[in-house]
């Protein structure tokens, strides 16, 4: 089953430099803030435990700063003695970033803040310096590959079926903060221009390839994964190429259109934050079937056969499946949904 | 006794995993003595979604993913024995980063929480010792709330200093891995936590190793397997008294990792060897589709095309990481007079395409005997000697004898780096043949049996077996030269696909 409603566990990882997140039990909204923290840029060691004559593992006795604090510049890290005191000053304005084993503060200028928002709604269940883990129901459909940041908005259906382009004419600024939906394809003018208009995310059957390397870089992999880069966020559902999405999938992108949506790029799944009754979207989407020359997805439907044995026109030889449009490998077949 | 009076035949299930659901099963006659050598006795081509037996079993795979973070010193030796010991192990490295002394703390802690290592592979020498701790301090703040943390190796003069910077993690300590002892040690505590508690898992590169060193027994010189899959390249070298020279690259492959190809090479490099024009966008799109499509099948043309030059490039990418991190040249590996071809490689529809790819990929420079397994069955015989190995019951290399009949020979091939024409004599036991070779050409003169080659200039001379495609002469220079541009190219690479006839239709 493609469209579901149930309760996801969702896992937002954040950048080194946390300085607050969410704690277990919060309560928390799609798009709310989970954490905040400030990238670490050029940090510098100030010897510690060596500076004190303290052992290295004494030093978190005589430390006066947590790992993680701001500090002022001068703020003392730590101290011993009363008379005759020792003490390790902080040289400049920063963060404690790391406390080492060898008795010594790392400590880092803020340079730059970051946040991290949730792409669920429910409780926080899991809630550490690394990692945010958010609960909660919701409806969902996942994807063979995301890419860009995690994102948040209202669904809006950007064309008129299922086996339509994006045309970069419909995406204007009124889509700002927005996931709109794109059907067969998306090229990457239309994501581009998504981008300057401020939408939020973007969700269609499939992507071009080389226009992906346009907007993400060279090194982009099939598989996505997420940035934090400001990028635009896409979500692609079949495959590359081309791929006209089955009705079972995109007429209930039509009903929750409306409805608050998140794009959690990690998982390549879309969140849709609507009543479980909304309607019946829960529905068995038919299989998909890889082409021949590899380079479009399309939905396999009609009455379906297996064949023991076929001869491709590769001379590749193998388990087929034989429909309406001849035989595919039965490799070349799999469930809409099927893990990757 | 009679047949009739005789126990059943004792059988166990072996299974060949390829990238997600496919799988060979092989059915295994367990041998009736003590000691004895297992025997495969048919193959069957399923997907996991099929029927289960229920039945015991054995299971050859890429067994867990492991992600390597490798943190050297400022000696290049130390980076290229850290580099080595990843490519013997199979281990996909994720991130290098080199311990030089840096202000970059929260950039490493950064990059290594990114990473999200399951290993991290840490040495340096004594001076870089200072450098390499604060590393792993990095690692530490970066990885801190990692779950399952990471495993951490700390190796050579700095260890012990490392596996204090590096508590909590779980660390070991190992020699210097420069030193073929630690590496052995290192390769093995991978293997163990890429087998995990899977007890029926036997690891493919394990297989590949144990196939390598049974044909090199069995010709009694050194042989070389090169097996690509979906998501991994190999090249194992043996020579005939059991000594592995192993380059195990993940991922690289032909199938999930095609992206990893195309990332490293870059397009056009792949696109070189498709004897068609093909325009680099829609080639993109054949490559992400395969790469997120495990298991699939080259129904047409072009993708069957796509899929052979994908096997051009990864076995050329792993010859070139084998060079830097085997510290060793190439010709180690280019040189060995039997090359075994398995994995996806073996199951190109002709024998042509096989053979090609080999020969335009590793670009052998000796005489060489070149075959390919048939229906996974030579990897399966190493699971069996590998198996056999690690129970210390019987003799590994005594699968030998069946080699034969799960391989497929596909021709002697005769290297002839030459700017003039030349004259190869063709020894057989019924005479002996002149042919004139032009350079630059590419031929398969008609042959079967046992060879030998002579050539005066250049000089050539080696001994074979012909195969299917009896001796293949390849006057096309070293290295391969291929024109830059598309209208020169593409009739170039398609002369050489019809020279073998290795694809239908002609090539083109």
């Amino acid at each position: 089953m493609s469209w579901r409603f149930a309760r996801w566990t969702v896992e937002h990882e954040l950048p080194f430099g946390s300085s607050e997140h969410a704690r277990v039990g919060d309560r928390v909204a799609a798009g709310a803030t989970l954490a905040t923290g400030t990238a670490v840029r050029g940090a510098v060691r100030v010897t510690g435990a060596r500076r004190l004559g303290v052992a290295p593992a004494d030093l978190p006795r005589v430390t006066r700063v947590a790992v993680g604090a701001e500090v002022a510049r001068g703020t003392v890290l730590a101290r011993t003695g009363r008379r005759f005191a020792r003490a390790v000053t902080a040289p400049f304005a920063g963060r404690v970033v790391h406390l080492s084993a060898e008795g010594d503060f790392w400590l880092a200028p803020v340079v730059e803040r970051w946040l991290v928002r949730s792409t669920m709604a429910g409780e926080v269940v899991r809630a550490t310096d690394a990692t945010v883990v958010v609960e909660g129901g919701a409806w969902s459909l996942g994807g063979i590959a995301a890419y860009g940041p995690d994102a948040v908005g209202g669904l809006v259906i950007g064309v008129g079926g299922a086996g339509e382009e994006l045309s970069p004419h419909r995406v204007d600024v009124r889509l700002r903060d927005r996931i709109l939906v794109g059907g067969a394809r998306i090229a990457a003018e239309a994501v581009t221009r998504a981008h300057a208009c401020g939408v939020a995310g973007l969700v269609a059957g499939a992507v071009p390839a080389g226009g992906l390397r346009t907007v993400y870089g060279d090194d982009v992999a099939a598989a996505g994964g997420p940035s934090r880069e400001d990028r635009p966020t896409l979500l692609c559902l079949a495959g590359f190429g081309a791929g006209p999405l089955p009705a079972e999938i995109f007429e209930p992108l039509t009903v929750l259109a409306g409805s608050l949506a998140a794009i959690h790029v990690a998982s390549a799944r879309l969140f849709v934050f609507a009543p479980a009754d909304v309607g019946d979207l829960a529905h068995d989407a038919p299989a998909l079937v890889l082409a021949g020359d590899f380079g479009s997805v399309h939905p396999l439907s009609g009455p379906l056969r297996a064949v023991e044995h076929a001869r491709f026109a590769s001379e590749h030889e193998g388990p087929g499946i034989a429909g309406a449009n001849g035989t595919v490998p039965r490799a070349n077949v799999l469930p809409f949904d099927a893990a990757r | 006794m009679t047949a009739g009076d005789r126990p059943p035949l004792t059988t166990v299930t072996l299974e060949v995993a390829h990238e997600a659901r496919a799988r060979r099963r092989w059915t295994v006659a367990l041998p009736e003595e003590p000691g004895g050598t297992p025997e495969l006795v048919a193959g069957l081509l399923e997907f996991a979604d099929g029927e289960d037996d229920g039945g015991e079993r054995l299971r050859v795979g890429g067994g867990r993913r492991l992600r390597v973070a490798l943190l050297h010193g400022t000696d290049p030796r130390v980076a290229q024995a850290l580099r080595r010991a990843t490519l013997a192990a199979a281990a996909e490295v994720v991130v290098v980063i080199p311990a030089a002394p840096s202000s970059a703390f929260g950039e490493r802690a950064d990059l290594l929480r990114g990473a999200r290592p399951d290993v991290v592979l840490a040495q340096a020498d004594e001076r870089g010792g200072d450098a390499l701790v604060d590393l792993v301090e990095a690692l530490r703040a970066g990885c801190a709330h990692q779950e399952p943390p990471p495993f951490v190796f700390a190796a050579g003069a700095s260890a012990r200093r490392v596996a204090v910077a590096a508590d909590p993690f779980p660390v070991e300590t190992l020699g210097d891995l420069r030193r073929p002892e630690a590496l052995a040690v290192f390769v093995g505590r991978l293997r163990e936590l890429r087998r995990g508690d899977d007890a029926v898992l036997v690891l493919r590169d394990e297989a590949l190793e144990e196939l390598a060193r049974a044909v090199a027994r069995s010709s009694g010189g050194p042989a070389l397997v090169v097996d690509v899959t979906g998501g991994s390249t190999s090249l194992v070298r043996a020579d005939a008294g059991g000594l592995i020279l192993a380059a195990h690259v993940v991922p690289l492959g032909t199938g999930v990792a095609a992206d990893r190809v195309v990332a490293r090479a870059g397009l056009d490099r792949v696109r070189r060897w498709i004897p068609r024009a093909v325009d680099g966008p829609s080639l993109l799109e054949r490559v992400f589709n395969r790469a997120r499509w495990p298991d699939a099948l080259a129904a047409g043309l072009p993708a069957l095309a796509l899929e052979i030059a994908l096997a051009h490039e990864a076995i050329a990418h792993a010859l070139a990481d084998a060079a830097m991190a085997l510290g060793a040249p190439t010709g180690a590996l280019r040189d060995a007079p039997r090359i075994v071809l398995t994995g996806r490689l073996a199951d190109l529809p002709r024998a042509a395409q096989s053979l090609l790819v080999a020969l335009d990929a590793l670009e052998p420079r000796a005489v060489a005997t070149v075959s390919r397994e048939r229906a996974d069955g030579l990897v399966a015989l190493g699971a069996l000697a590998a198996r056999t190995r690690s129970r210390g019951i019987g003799d590994p290399l005594g699968i030998a004898p069946q080699l034969e009949r799960r391989a497929e020979r596909l021709a002697v091939i005769a290297p002839l780096a030459t700017r003039r024409t030349a004259t190869l004599e063709v020894r057989r036991s019924s005479g002996k043949v002149s042919e004139r070779v032009e350079p630059g050409t590419l031929t398969a003169l008609p042959a079967s049996g046992p060879v030998e080659l002579v050539c005066v200039s250049p000089d050539l001379r080696g001994r074979g077996e012909a195969g299917r495609l009896g001796i293949v002469v390849d006057a096309r220079g070293r290295p391969l030269a291929l024109p830059p541009r598309d209208a020169e190219r593409v009739p170039t690479v398609a002369r050489w696909f019809a020279a073998l006839d290795a694809l239908p239709g002609g090539g083109a």
